[in-house]
C-alpha cells in the first residue's frame, strides 16, 4: 500500500514538473517532505502543500502530445541490429516470395515474379528481350520491407522482365458534343500496348 | 500462406463485427460520425462503396446524450406530412422526450450517403435508450469503441484536497461571501 | 477495282446510306427499346453513349483516387494516424510511393504498410522535436503554457 501511494505521489510531482525545465526539484527529496504533511493534516480542511506545488489544470501541460525522444546512440545500435538481421535473412534466402514496387512507364506497379503487366504505350525493346526495371521504390519479403527514399540502390535490387507482346488497345471512341452549337467531334483512339512478364526479383545482401 | 486456408481468411475479412458505443454524455454529432464510418465500412482498407462491407453498431444510453450550447432549446427538427398545413417543427427537447432514440437516429441517417444502401445500413444500427441490452445482441458484440468526448467531472466529484489546491485567479477579501 | 478485305467487297454491293446506318446501329444493338433498331433514335443514343464513355474515362481517374485515399485513410486510422499525417510525413521522408500502391499495400501487404506508418510516425516525432527546440521560450514571448519559474 505504501509503495503504491509513494508511487502515485511521485507521479503527481512528475506531472507538475513535466516540461517545466526551469523547475529543477529532485523528486526523491520532495517525497520525504510531502509525506508527513499529508499524514498530519488529513483531518483538517486545508492541506499545506509545498509552496512549489501547483495542481494539474488544462494549462499545466502544453496542448500538443508528448514527444518521445529517442537517444541517438540507442537508435544507431537498434539500426545496426536490424541491418544485420535482414542481411542474414537475405544471405540465407529466408524471405519467401518477394514483391517490389517499381516505377515504370510513369506509373507505379506492385509486382511479384511471374506477374504480367500491361503498359499502355510502346517501349523501346523488341518482343522476347529481357529488360531490367531500375526504379525500385520498395521491396518486401516475409519478414522485412526495404523502403527506398525515394529509390533503392541499383546494386541492391534487381528486377527483370521480358517483353512478351506488343499490341494495340481496342478502339476507344473519343467523342465531344455541344448541343445547339453544331459542334461534334469524333475520334478513334488506339493506344499501343506492351505486355511484360516479371521474371525475377533479387535482393543482394548488401544493406548498410 | 499454406499454413492456413485462404477461405478462412476470406471469411474473416468479410465477416461483420459488432461495435458498441456508450453515448452517455456524448455529443450526438460525434457519435453519428463514428457510427456512419463503421456502418459504411470506411474503417476497413478493403472498403468499396459497392461491396457491402459495413459493420453493425450498437449505441446504448442514447437517453443521456449531451448537446452543447443552446441546442436543446434552439435546434429544430422539421418534417412535413404531405398534407396542407402538415409542416411539423419540434425542438430537440420535445423530440428527445417523445423518443430518446430519434436524435441519434436522425443524425446517423443524415451522415450516411444518400443512395439505395442507406436503408440497409440503418438496419445495422441498433439504438438502446438505456444500458440494458438484449441477450442476442450482447453475445454478438466484438468491441467497445472509446468515447469521443472525455466526460468532464462535476465539482461534487472532486475531492476536497483537489478543490483546495486549485489555483485562484484572485484572492477574495476577508468579508467576501462565497455563493 | 481492288478490294483488300472481304468486308470492303461486301460493302461494295448496296447503297452507301445502308452501310452508314448499319455502322451506327452496330453500336446500339444492346440498347433498350426502339433505340436498338430505329436509326433516327439510335443515332442520338449512340452519340450520347460515346460522350459519356469519353467523360467517364477521365472521371474514372478521379473516382479511383478518392477510393484509394479512403482506403489509405482507413488503414492509417488502424495504426492511430490520420491520413494527412501519414501522407505528409511520407513525403517529408521522401518516400514517393503513390496512393494506388499504398492502398494496394494496405490491403495485401499489411505488414509493409505498418512499416511505412512507423516511418511516418518517426518522422512526425522528429518534426515535433525540431519545432519544440530546447523547450525554452524565445525572449520576449509569453505563451499560455504555465512555465514554472
Amino acid at each position: 500500500m505504501a509503495v503504491t501511494l509513494q508511487g502515485s505521489l511521485v507521479e503527481i510531482l512528475r506531472k507538475c514538473s513535466r516540461l517545466s525545465s526551469h523547475l529543477r526539484i529532485p523528486v526523491t527529496k520532495q517525497i520525504g517532505s510531502s509525506f508527513p504533511v499529508t499524514a498530519r493534516y488529513q483531518s483538517s480542511k486545508s492541506i499545506a502543500y509545498p509552496s512549489s506545488y501547483i495542481p494539474e489544470t488544462s494549462l499545466s501541460r502544453p496542448p500538443w502530445p508528448e514527444v518521445s525522444i529517442v537517444d541517438p546512440e540507442e537508435e544507431a545500435k537498434q539500426h545496426q541490429a536490424i541491418v544485420k538481421k535482414v542481411n542474414n535473412l537475405l544471405e540465407n534466402g529466408e524471405y519467401g516470395r518477394l514483391f517490389a514496387v517499381v516505377h515504370f512507364a510513369s506509373r507505379q506497379w506492385k509486382v511479384t515474379n511471374e506477374d504480367l503487366i500491361l503498359i499502355e504505350n510502346h517501349i523501346d525493346a523488341e518482343c522476347g528481350e529481357r529488360i531490367r526495371l531500375e526504379k525500385v521504390l520498395l521491396v518486401g519479403g516475409e519478414a522485412f520491407t526495404l523502403i527506398g527514399r525515394p529509390l533503392l540502390g541499383r546494386d541492391l535490387v534487381r528486377v527483370e522482365a521480358t517483353v512478351i507482346e506488343k499490341t494495340e488497345s481496342w478502339p476507344m471512341v473519343h467523342m465531344r458534343f455541344w448541343k445547339r452549337h453544331r459542334y461534334q467531334r469524333k475520334r478513334i483512339i488506339i493506344q499501343p500496348q506492351t505486355v511484360l512478364r516479371i521474371n525475377t526479383i533479387e535482393v543482394a545482401p548488401r544493406l548498410t | 500462406m499454406s499454413s492456413f486456408s485462404r477461405s478462412a481468411q476470406q471469411w474473416a475479412t468479410f465477416a461483420r463485427s459488432w461495435y458498441l458505443i456508450d453515448a452517455k454524455m456524448q455529443p450526438p454529432g460525434k457519435i453519428a460520425a463514428m457510427c456512419s464510418i463503421r456502418l459504411q465500412g470506411k474503417h476497413k482498407p478493403i472498403y468499396h462503396p459497392l461491396s457491402d462491407c459495413g459493420d453493425h453498431v450498437v449505441v446504448m444510453n442514447t437517453r443521456q446524450i449531451a448537446f452543447s450550447g443552446n441546442k436543446w432549446e434552439q435546434k429544430v427538427y422539421s418534417s412535413h406530412t404531405g398534407y396542407p398545413g402538415g409542416f411539423k417543427q419540434v425542438t430537440a427537447t420535445q423530440l428527445h422526450l417523445k423518443d430518446p432514440k430519434a436524435i441519434i437516429k436522425l443524425a446517423v441517417y443524415g451522415k450516411l450517403p444518400k443512395n439505395l444502401t442507406r436503408r440497409t445500413m440503418m438496419q445495422r444500427l441498433h439504438l438502446f435508450p438505456d444500458d440494458v441490452l438484449p441477450e442476442e445482441i450482447l453475445k454478438n458484440l466484438t468491441e467497445e469503441l472509446p468515447q469521443p468526448r472525455e466526460i468532464p467531472r462535476k465539482l461534487s466529484e472532486y475531492t476536497q484536497e483537489e478543490r483546495d489546491a486549485f489555483p485562484m485567479l484572485w484572492t477574495p477579501p476577508e468579508d467576501y461571501r462565497m455563493k | 477495282m481492288v478490294f483488300l478485305t472481304l468486308s470492303c467487297w461486301i460493302r461494295n454491293r448496296g447503297p452507301d446510306r445502308y452501310w452508314k446506318v448499319q455502322e451506327v446501329l452496330k453500336n446500339a444493338r444492346h440498347f433498350r427499346g426502339r433505340k436498338n433498331r430505329c436509326y433516327s433514335l439510335a443515332v442520338r443514343a449512340v452519340r450520347r453513349a460515346f460522350v459519356y464513355a469519353t467523360k467517364a474515362r477521365k472521371a474514372k481517374r478521379r473516382s479511383m483516387r478518392t477510393l484509394w485515399i479512403s482506403r489509405i485513410a482507413a488503414a492509417s486510422r488502424e495504426h492511430g494516424m490520420k491520413y494527412p499525417v501519414l501522407i505528409s510525413n511520407l513525403v517529408k521522408s521522401s518516400v514517393q510511393v503513390n496512393r494506388r500502391v499504398l492502398s494496394d499495400l494496405a490491403v495485401t501487404e499489411p505488414r509493409s504498410f505498418l512499416s511505412l506508418a512507423k516511418l511516418a510516425r518517426a518522422r512526425q516525432q522528429e518534426g515535433f522535436c525540431a519545432a519544440l527546440g530546447n523547450g525554452k521560450e524565445p525572449p520576449g514571448v509569453f505563451s499560455r503554457i504555465v512555465q514554472l519559474q
